[in-house]
């Protein structure tokens, strides 16, 4: 688990299988392209969670300190098929927009995998048009590195981190 | 939690590994793989197999991975979605270990699992009525035909019924020590 002012940063577990699919059913995945039905969320959060087992490390599930709500996840991603290492950021529930949880997260995770990771590079994919996610990540520092189209031919913006130590 | 490793008499039943999900990766990219839903993407099998890696951790239960003296030869257990009305006792053995009992064996030993450590069952499996070798598994497992279940992808699907735990019938599966 990692600590932050406001977030505790834990393992995906059953619990937050809802607000994540409320999420995807929601207005702000949908302009993203990342509409799911709820079984399909849940199949891609099991996916999540196997990516865990197989890799050693999956995204954190990011929980308010004040009184345990779940605001998404932020964490290390790279499945088959992901060209490079990801630190991966959502907030789900619309009302936790804005607050600068992301950032925060962000940035611890940042250090996690730098640090106790021994990560030398992360990216972060950024869809077109996704502008504030990708101000975030301009203000995490890091810069644009091209483009990259996924397996499934999608072309995501690559940001760049600089190395950061915790 | 992740899977244990349980044993049967030729067989040891797992969790994921990597050498699992490269074994698992390869047989999906065959035509073989047609009824469970392949051929699939390289990215795409990996997926499947992270996501019964993440059933464990979601439910508590899931698919083993099954090797035969060290080598991977296919996954067996329980699946159960969440879109799903009924958990399923399904099999995979890699055309390369077929023809050697290892889908009943290693079947009835994730059966016997369930049935023992989660109270699950009478269980059911999902089988294409082309699937000629999975049929003549669910036979000797002592399973009957239900009745059909919907189609799947232009598949015709039959359910069959496996019988319920046994009284008095020592498990076909030990922990590993």
């Amino acid at each position: 688990m990692i600590v932050t002012p406001r977030l505790h940063l834990v393992p995906l577990a059953e619990r937050h299988i809802p607000a994540y699919q409320t999420f995807l059913a929601g207005p702000r995945a949908a302009a993203l392209g990342w509409a799911a039905l709820p079984h399909e969320a849940w199949r891609n959060f099991a996916a999540m969670m196997g990516h865990g087992l197989l890799c050693g490390f999956a995204p954190f599930a990011m929980e308010a300190r004040e009184d345990g709500r779940v605001l998404g996840l932020c964490g290390p991603f790279w499945p088959e098929g992901q060209l490079e290492r990801e630190v991966k950021w959502h907030i789900w529930p619309d009302a936790d927009e804005g607050k600068g949880y992301a950032f925060e997260a962000a940035r611890a995770v940042l250090g996690h995998v730098f640090g106790t990771m021994g990560w030398t590079t992360a990216v972060s994919y950024i869809a077109h048009g996704n502008e504030r996610s990708a101000g975030l990540a301009r203000r995490l520092g890091a810069v644009q590195d091209g483009c990259w189209t996924t397996p499934r031919g999608t072309e995501v913006r690559v940001f760049r981190h600089g190395r950061v130590v915790a | 939690m992740t899977a244990p490793t349980i044993h049967s008499a030729r067989l040891k039943l797992g969790p994921v590994t990597a050498a699992h999900a490269e074994a698992f990766i390869a047989f999906c990219a065959t035509e073989d793989s047609r009824f469970i839903g392949g051929p699939a993407e390289r990215r795409d099998a990996w997926e499947g197999a992270a996501i019964g890696a993440g059933l464990w951790a979601l439910l508590g239960y899931g698919p083993f991975w099954v090797s035969a003296q060290g080598q991977p030869v296919g996954r067996v257990g329980v699946y159960y979605p969440d879109w799903r009305a009924e958990p399923e006792l399904a099999w995979v053995i890699y055309p390369a270990h077929q023809g050697q009992g290892y889908a009943t064996e290693a079947a009835r030993a994730a059966r016997d699992w369930a049935y023992v450590t989660l109270g699950l069952g009478p269980l059911c499996s999902l089988i294409d009525v082309a699937n000629a070798p999975s049929i003549r598994v669910a036979q000797k497992l002592g399973a009957v035909i239900e009745g059909p279940h919907e189609p799947n992808g232009g598949h015709e699907i039959m359910r069959w019924r496996h019988p319920g735990a046994e009284s008095g019938q020592a498990p076909t599966y030990w922990m590993a020590p």
